[in-house]
């Protein structure tokens, strides 16, 4: 066969795993070959659909031949499971946040420098077309100087994965919801200077799986930016952003983009679907397999999921002190 | 690789058609040839592309043809790329009468050529869940349906009708009959229609408001009007409503995009950021091209002609002041 092949591998088979499996086989020239969780019935479910091999140890993920592999396990396993994966000679694919410290973040940073394999982290938010869309106006001056930024994304709980309201395992709101966010306002805005944070992660847990952040960033660049990360609604999850500058004011709120609303008796449901090839995680993995086949420039580094990590572990850190915390 | 060449580009959908060619493999545009030369210049250089002194030249370098000219010269641009034996991706409405519409069929038809109407709201994301809900039974069986194409007015050879054949009910009834022709299996078989020019108050209409009656038993309205005023955010719309008996689907094709409110432009506009309809349409046509057979979800020649024969049965009945039968020809 001519032309490149990619042999790809998803180390946890849950609902960001099924999502990078469609995502991979979306790449002409790639292969889901493998699929691995702890929980082998979850692996096998998903190898089944791919027609791939399923399997209950990393290891042997390690010893395999994939070219390149998805992370998509609970946030406290990503650094030991991304250090072997960049150990082993593969290319990764780390889904968001990169790990629960900075100095983690270091740890797989280093490991993808000795490897000399590529490392992305899946801030999949830059591939979403409308804030992809406000990166390209406020670049191009769309509202002049921007002044003043708000933003906020979620809704319900995740009730599908069990360690989510382990804030020792995935950070709360902030880390798990807020990451995108944070990811975004530095991609647009740039550094953080200080952080000041209040939320509900101190009561997050088996009994009040209910978490609420309000966090106000203070940008390098002078620029105020207010992130609200909600895991507290009973049943509506949305994203919205406003960004007022000195020249206007860019607004977006998913609650208003459905181009299809669906009424039954049995269910309401909106609607937004894109062309398969506009589908931000399908343009996440597709631009992945461009940089290692091409050599493509990364879309998000590991220093970029590094630095989300700093400023939400700095807004974690303000909402338990409820002091500033200055980065 | 399939060569194609763009004749006129009198139609401001030429841009994106270009645009999105660009991005497909396996064809490109090898330049553009226009009856107005002043204006083939200025297409040219804003593309990027060589411009043909000679209509037959420009045939012979091609594969097949984008006609983006004022509607009346589509069966000119049509017949000749026929007789060349070339395919074609005639803009809407497919020409300003049936008649021609016909004779454009049936050249293509006799030619052994494909004929394709530029038809880009079938390839909406939107509008294929759309389809695919109702077909699943999402909401039973379709009772009614209500749509619009709502814009702002053109302006240019557009409000001109010996260049454009008429006005709003000419240029906006076609998408929308299209989709519910699409969605319905099913012809129109007769046409209300009021229309009005109390928008602009020209020599053409600019306000159309139309009923179609369909051979199953479904009923539609949709509203053509160029009622988006200047200062409107957007150009205007397409949306879909559709009443089932066991529920209702609404569509809002276009409503995948953000505000910006400038004051550098004294202006209130969106920010789409919704997937292109336009590329799907290019893709399907060359697709056709390699295949030789028109794109499953394409528009087809006779797709364009029943287009026609419904915005010619809405001015028949603004003359009759009752619905008017549609006339189908073959
Ligand atoms: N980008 C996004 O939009 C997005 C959305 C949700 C979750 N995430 C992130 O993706 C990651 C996974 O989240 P999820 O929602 O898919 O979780 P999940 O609970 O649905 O799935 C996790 C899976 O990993 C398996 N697993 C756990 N530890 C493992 C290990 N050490 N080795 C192998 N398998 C293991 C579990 O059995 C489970 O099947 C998290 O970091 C989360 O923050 C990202």
């Amino acid at each position: 066969m001519n032309g490149p092949t990619l042999k790809v591998a998803i180390i946890g088979a849950g609902v960001m795993g099924q999502q990078h499996a469609r995502s991979w086989t979306q790449v002409p020239y790639a292969t889901v070959t493998t699929i691995c969780d702890f929980n082998l019935d979850a692996a096998n479910k998903l190898a089944t659909e791919f027609h791939a091999v399923a399997t209950a140890s990393i290891d042997s993920v390690l010893a395999s031949d994939v070219d390149v592999v998805s992370v998509c396990i609970p946030t406290c396993f990503h650094t030991d499971t991304a250090v072997k994966v960049l150990e082993s000679g593969k290319h990764l694919l780390l889904e968001k946040p990169m790990a629960l410290t900075v100095a983690d973040c270091q740890t797989i940073e280093a490991a993808a420098e000795a490897s000399g394999k590529l490392l992305t982290i899946g801030q999949v938010v830059r591939f979403f077309p409308e804030y992809e869309n406000a990166k390209r106006a406020i670049d191009n001056g769309a509202v002049g100087t921007p002044a003043v930024v708000r933003c906020r994304r979620g809704g319900i709980f995740p009730l599908w994965g069990t360690w989510f309201h382990d804030v020792n395992k995935s950070g709360g709101a902030i880390y798990d919801v807020g990451i995108h966010e944070i990811d975004w306002l530095l991609w647009l805005f740039g550094p953080v200077e200080r952080v000041y944070a209040r939320s509900l992660t101190e009561s997050l847990g088996e009994d009040s799986k209910q978490d609420f952040a309000l966090v106000t960033l203070r940008h390098k660049s002078g620029v105020i930016s207010h992130m609200e990360a909600c895991w507290a609604d009973p049943v509506v999850s949305y994203n919205a952003f406003e960004i007022a500058g000195d020249g206007g004011l860019l607004t977006h709120d998913s609650r208003n983009n459905a181009t299809l609303f669906l009424s039954t008796a049995e269910k309401q449901e909106a609607m937004s679907p894109l062309a398969d090839a506009d589908e931000p995680y399908n343009k996440q993995v597709a631009a992945f397999a461009k940089s290692i086949v091409e050599g493509a420039p990364l879309a998000v580094t590991g220093a970029d999921g590094r630095a989300a990590i700093a400023v939400a572990a700095a807004a974690l850190e303000s909402s338990r002190t409820r002091k500033v915390v200055t980065l | 690789m399939k060569n194609i060449v763009l004749l006129s580009s009198a139609h401001l959908h030429a841009d994106a058609y270009i645009h999105e060619l660009s991005t497909v493999k396996d064809a490109r545009i090898v330049g553009v040839y226009d009856n107005d030369t002043a204006r083939a210049e200025a297409a040219g250089s804003r593309y990027g592309i060589p411009v043909f002194s000679a209509l037959d030249a420009a045939l012979d370098a091609s594969d097949a043809a984008i006609i983006c000219s004022e509607n009346i010269h589509h069966e000119m641009f049509a017949l000749e790329t026929i007789k060349a034996g070339k395919h074609v991706l005639c803009e809407k409405p497919l020409a300003t009468t049936p008649e021609a519409a016909l004779r454009m069929v049936n050249a293509a038809d006799a030619a052994g050529v494909l004929l394709m109407t530029a038809f880009p709201c079938r390839f909406s994301p939107a509008y294929q869940q759309f389809k695919q809900l109702v077909n699943s039974g999402a909401i039973g069986d379709i009772r009614a349906l209500r749509g619009t194409n709502q814009g702002m007015c053109p302006g240019g050879w557009f409000v001109q009708k010996e260049l454009s054949g008429g006005g709003a009910v000419t240029d906006h009834t076609v998408h929308v009959t299209d989709l519910l022709r699409d969605l319905t299996g099913s012809e129109v078989e007769s046409v209300y229609c009021e229309l009005g020019n109390g928008l602009l108050h020209g020599d053409f209409e600019d306000t159309g408001v139309v009923t179609l009656e369909f051979e199953k038993d479904v009923f539609a309205t949709l509203d053509a009007s160029w009622s988006r005023p200047k200062s409107f955010t957007t150009w205007g719309n397409v949306t879909l409503y559709a009443v089932g008996t066991k529920g209702t689907l609404e569509m809002d094709m276009f409503n995948q995009e953000g505000m910006l409110y400038s004051d550098l432009k004294g202006k209130v506009g969106v920010q789409n950021w919704g997937s292109s309809i336009d590329r799907g349409m290019v893709a399907a046509f060359v697709d056709s091209l390699l295949s030789g057979t028109l794109h499953e979800k394409a528009a087809s020649g006779t797709d364009g002609l029943r287009a026609v024969e419904v915005v010619e049965a809405a001015y028949a009945s603004t003359v009759a002041l009752q619905p008017a039968k549609v006339n189908h020809r073959s």
